[in-house]
């Protein structure tokens, strides 16, 4: 294809559509940028657990269950985006009941994009077994009010990750307001085999990302 | 596509091509300022179940009936009863004896006996007579087995006390 510009007139509005191009694009990215910076300058993180409020609910009898967090030497949470959910001694029938808090600590607003579900093939006895029920609340930044986002009840390890997505998905995470999930993890009547003492892991791992509102049918109220 | 500018046409096109490489760049690094804005957490559940184990500490005859003579032994290994040992004499009478297990729950979770299993020999049988509900971790206790027996010439049979998960221990 060939565009030819033949007089001075032409050359000049190209220039011009190219610097204007070129303005709102850096402008976009320079707005967007400078809000993602301020937020996340000291920890580069959206968001962060929140460790005094993520704890082990309840537990059945004879189980012993704790939250953890990765510490340094001596002590200090050095990563506030990863959490270990512990469980020892579970038989069947047996259940244990977490709380994870998670707050929006950036100016951007964010929503849920998917979360997924890691299980260790090689070790996965316990898969069929693991039954989970819970509610997902989003906190507001006054701490006294909160969404009830949704709650689910005896599912599947396999759909636990789906389920949570679907609670979740359309609901945007505005500065500083909080996730709260409830998580309940029982196991069935049957756990086989129960002689040896068997490990079992698995990860779950939600995936936020930045809200971006839709302008199709949006308006501004102006002051005359 | 080329883009002709009359007489200066080459230093245009050089000026037009810095432009348009800005205007991409600055266009890629605001995809890659989409890009950077997610973030993942990592929530990891570990789970270990209770171990479920039971040691016979000892067994002892606690009394016997129907024979001529009787002679128990019990062989350990490490101060648990590994194999028992009973010699019986006798004619025509049936014969019995009660023996009294004593058991450990050395795992972690609260055990139970559920029966007693053994070989097919219809001339012996064997039944739990007094056996606890309930085996809490640590905890030592007694189950009482009688056995009874016809006439039978140098049998070797071998029965198994099945222990299981105590459900909804207190």
């Amino acid at each position: 294809m060939k565009i030819k510009l033949g007089n001075k007139k032409d050359k000049h509005i190209l220039v011009i559509f190219a610097l204007v191009l070129i303005f709102i694009g850096v402008s976009y990215a320079l707005t967007n940028a400078q809000a993602y910076m301020k937020s996340t300058f000291i920890t580069g993180n959206l968001l962060e657990l929140v460790p005094e409020e993520c704890l082990v609910l309840e537990t059945s009898e004879g189980v012993w269950a704790e939250v953890d967090f990765l510490r340094d030497g001596i002590g200090r949470i050095i990563d506030k985006t990863s959490v270990n959910l512990l469980a020892a001694n579970v038989i069947a029938g047996s259940f244990v009941e977490y709380r994870l808090s998670m707050q929006n600590i950036s100016e951007l607003s964010v929503m849920v994009d998917e979360w997924y579900l890691e299980v260790d093939e090689e070790n996965d006895s316990l898969a069929d077994c693991l039954f989970f029920s819970g509610t997902i609340k989003v906190e507001h930044h006054d701490g006294q009010h909160a969404d009830l986002l949704g709650s689910f009840a005896n599912i599947s390890l396999a759909g636990l990750n789906g389920t949570l997505t679907n609670i979740m998905q359309y609901r945007t995470i505005s500065r500083d307001e909080k996730i709260i999930l409830d998580l309940k993890q029982q196991l069935g009547d049957k756990i086989d085999p129960v002689g040896s003492g068997a490990d079992f892991s698995y990860k779950l791992i939600p995936v936020f990302v930045q809200y971006f509102p839709e302008n199709k049918n949006s308006y501004r109220k102006v002051k005359k | 596509m080329s883009i002709i500018f009359g007489k200066k046409a080459k230093k245009k096109s050089i000026n037009l091509a810095l432009i348009l490489f800005v205007l991409i760049f600055t266009l890629g690094a605001m995809g890659a300022g989409y890009a950077a804005w997610t973030q993942k957490f990592t929530v990891r559940a570990n789970i270990t179940t209770g171990q479920l184990q039971i040691k016979i500490r000892d067994a002892v005859l606690e009394n016997s009936a129907g024979h001529e003579s009787l002679s128990f032994t019990a062989h350990r290994d490490d101060g648990v009863v590994e194999k028992m040992e009973m010699n019986v004499e006798t004619y025509s009478n049936p014969y019995q004896a009660v023996i009294v297990f004593t058991v450990e729950n050395t795992g972690t979770v609260a055990a139970a006996c559920r029966g007693l299993t053994k070989d097919a020999y219809p001339e012996i049988t064997m039944e739990i007579m007094e056996a606890p509900d309930i085996i809490v971790p640590g905890a030592t206790e007694q189950i009482k087995v009688k056995i009874s027996g016809s006439y039978c010439y140098n049998l070797n049979f071998s029965a198994i006390l099945q222990f299981e998960q105590a459900l909804h221990a207190k």
